[in-house]
């Protein structure tokens, strides 16, 4: 793994954003309208398609929570849209941070495994 | 002869195909999945050894050149039951043992004479039926013995129980408990030897009502066939398992592919020009998109909830007391389609009662619930890329025609006229083809796993 997404829930570090202790209450508002799950769908896949260019990312693996609708809202569009855009895969895996009845061990790992066997499959088949 | 296996191991049914060298099919194998996955992994594949041996037996019969091959040819039909019924009698052996066993139990002191020589006259009915069961031209409703065998000991027990007085309950029970053993109890198949047993059937049968001599002839070159293609060994060089319980055997980590990939690869080998493939089988539900080489691109499947899939179909056809393969063609039926509110497997009882209350009709209300499947389906072809040409559907619920013709109603509404949905009545052995299309590309790239000691470790489990 090269890159997340959640890791800019707390701000957007990495492109220079830090909390100022002297001005607390503007550098929060700074946060707020910054941080990812604040950007509009469109920045999203900017920063997104950024990052799988920057590292070189063989895939973008998405993982849906039904009780954030904050990070899953549009999340299948801006899925599609990266593939169009990078060429890179995209998977897709369904679960909850809070609520067990959404998950199922067995269906993700699954899921997983047949999203890392196609991305071999492709590769292989692109060397062929 | 050398050949490569794939198995599916799925949670219903297992299945094992066996293609030679070139690509070429040899044989298929399906079992029911029991509790025990290492055992209907091996049956499937012995069921699938047996179809490649007919295979073989097909293909020297058919290089014959002699004026009588065509005689031959004509024993072959005859021949496959004959040896169907050969393994059938060996099980009831089985059978027998088992129940005799279970008999000896302490507890089932007072029952031990009454309920044994009712068990063993009912066996030895089942004994004497079978050949009228076999090899009549009447088709069989299931291949499984635990199937043809149960229907045949309950009409038994029931007449006996009656006329005897004997507790049905207990003397069922026996089957009951003597099957699981039965099921699980894994004879290795001498091809050669039970097929010429049962090559006696047919020619008993035949010289019942044949004249000329030209007979002996035919069935001694039909023993020689028989002992040729039985001496030629089936060498398996590569081996690859798939499906729901795959994680559960001891398959080599190298062996195993994802039921994605299978599916889509297989549904690419029968219908080449496949682009999305749709599966919706027991317990859940795949869309996937395929490139011009039957690689994956893109897929998505059910979350956790079985919702939609073909056990919610099994638990609506038990709340009507309803054969699953009599929904579909009943829903066809339908002057309208009811809109079902839910799909949840959990919930299809309470509103299927409710509407009845209402007053709804049963097609009707069949009609809506296989509309409602179909719908989510579209959601998740929707969510996979969509529907390109040609699209596939396969899994055990593409056998049922209200399915398909609602899918074809759906697909016309959102994707046009002008895909073609192509649906094959061997679909559900897709998954194990495409596990076996892995298997030879395993063995060109130098890297097949097969199993050390795998039957040996089926038994022990």
């Amino acid at each position: 793994m090269v890159s997340s997404s959640y890791t800019r829930v707390g701000g957007l570090y990495d492109t220079g954003f830090r909390h100022d202790p002297g001005n607390p209450l503007e550098s929060l508002a700074d946060y707020c309208l910054g941080c990812y799950t604040n950007l509009n769908l469109s920045s999203r896949v900017d920063l997104l398609e950024q990052h799988i260019r920057e590292y070189k990312a063989d895939g973008l693996l998405i993982n849906s929570i039904k009780s954030c609708n904050s990070f899953s809202a549009g999340q299948l569009l801006m899925l599609r849209e990266l593939e169009k855009r990078t060429g890179v895969p995209g998977g897709f895996i369904e679960s909850d941070l809070v609520d067990p009845r959404y998950f199922g061990k067995a269906n993700i790992e699954n899921r997983i495994q047949s999203y890392l066997q196609m991305l071999d499959a492709r590769k292989n088949r692109r060397q062929a | 002869m050398k050949c490569v296996v794939g198995i599916d191991l799925g949670s219903t049914t297992t299945k094992a195909v066996l293609l030679d060298e070139t690509g070429q099919l040899m044989g298929r194998g399906i079992t029911n999945s029991r509790s025990n996955y290492g055992v209907a992994c091996a049956v499937a594949r012995e069921e699938a050894l047996t179809a490649a041996r007919f295979t073989q037996l097909q293909r020297a019969i058919a290089a014959l050149d002699i004026s009588d091959s065509s005689a031959i040819k004509a024993l072959t039909e005859p021949l496959q039951k004959a040896f169907r019924l050969e393994l059938y009698l060996e099980e009831l052996v089985s059978l027998k043992e088992e129940i005799l066993k279970i008999l000896d139990a302490p507890y089932m002191k007072d029952y031990r004479q009454p309920l044994g020589e009712a068990a063993e006259a009912i066996l030895e009915d089942m004994r004497k039926d079978a050949p009228k069961l076999f090899l009549g031209s009447a088709p069989r409703r299931s291949d499984f013995f635990r199937d043809i065998a149960g229907a045949a000991f309950t009409e038994g027990a029931e007449r006996l129980a009656q006329e005897k007085g004997l507790p049905f309950e207990r003397l069922l029970g026996l089957f009951d408990r003597a099957i699981l053993d039965v099921e699980t109890r894994l004879q290795p198949r001498n091809f050669g030897e039970l097929l010429l047993r049962g090559a006696q059937w047919l020619t008993s049968a035949e010289t019942a009502n044949e004249q000329g001599n030209g007979r002996g002839k035919i069935r001694n070159r039909l023993v020689d066939l028989i002992e040729q293609v039985a001496k030629t060994p089936i060498e398996e060089i590569a081996f690859v398992g798939t499906g729901y319980g795959r994680q559960t055997l001891p398959f080599p980590k190298d062996s195993i592919r994802s039921e994605i990939l299978c599916h889509g690869r297989g549904a690419h080998r029968v219908f080449p020009g496949t682009r999305t493939v749709l599966d919706i089988g027991g317990q859940d539900t795949k869309a996937i998109q395929v490139d011009g080489h039957g690689v994956v691109t893109s897929f998505q499947m059910n979350d956790r909830c079985a919702a939609g899939c073909g056990r919610y179909l099994g638990y609506i056809a038990d709340e009507l007391n309803l054969g699953l393969h009599e929904l579909g063609p009943l829903a066809l039926g339908a002057k309208k389609k009811v809109k079902v509110n839910s799909t949840c497997t959990v919930f299809a009882g309470a509103e299927l009662r409710e509407r009845l209350a209402l007053g709804q009709r049963r097609e009707d209300i069949l009609a809506g619930l296989h509309r409602a499947i179909m719908l989510r389906a579209m959601s998740l072809l929707a969510r996979s890329g969509g529907i390109d040409n040609e699209f596939t559907f396969t899994g055990g619920v593409c056998k049922n025609p209200m399915a398909t013709k609602i899918l074809g109603e759906l697909v016309q509404e959102n994707y046009g006229a002008d895909i073609a949905l192509n649906i094959h009545p061997d679909s559900i052995y897709m998954g194990a083809l495409g596990g076996a299309l892995f298997a030879l590309d395993d063995v060109k790239e130098g890297r097949a796993g097969i199993l050390p000691g795998f039957a040996k470790k089926e038994v022990s489990s």
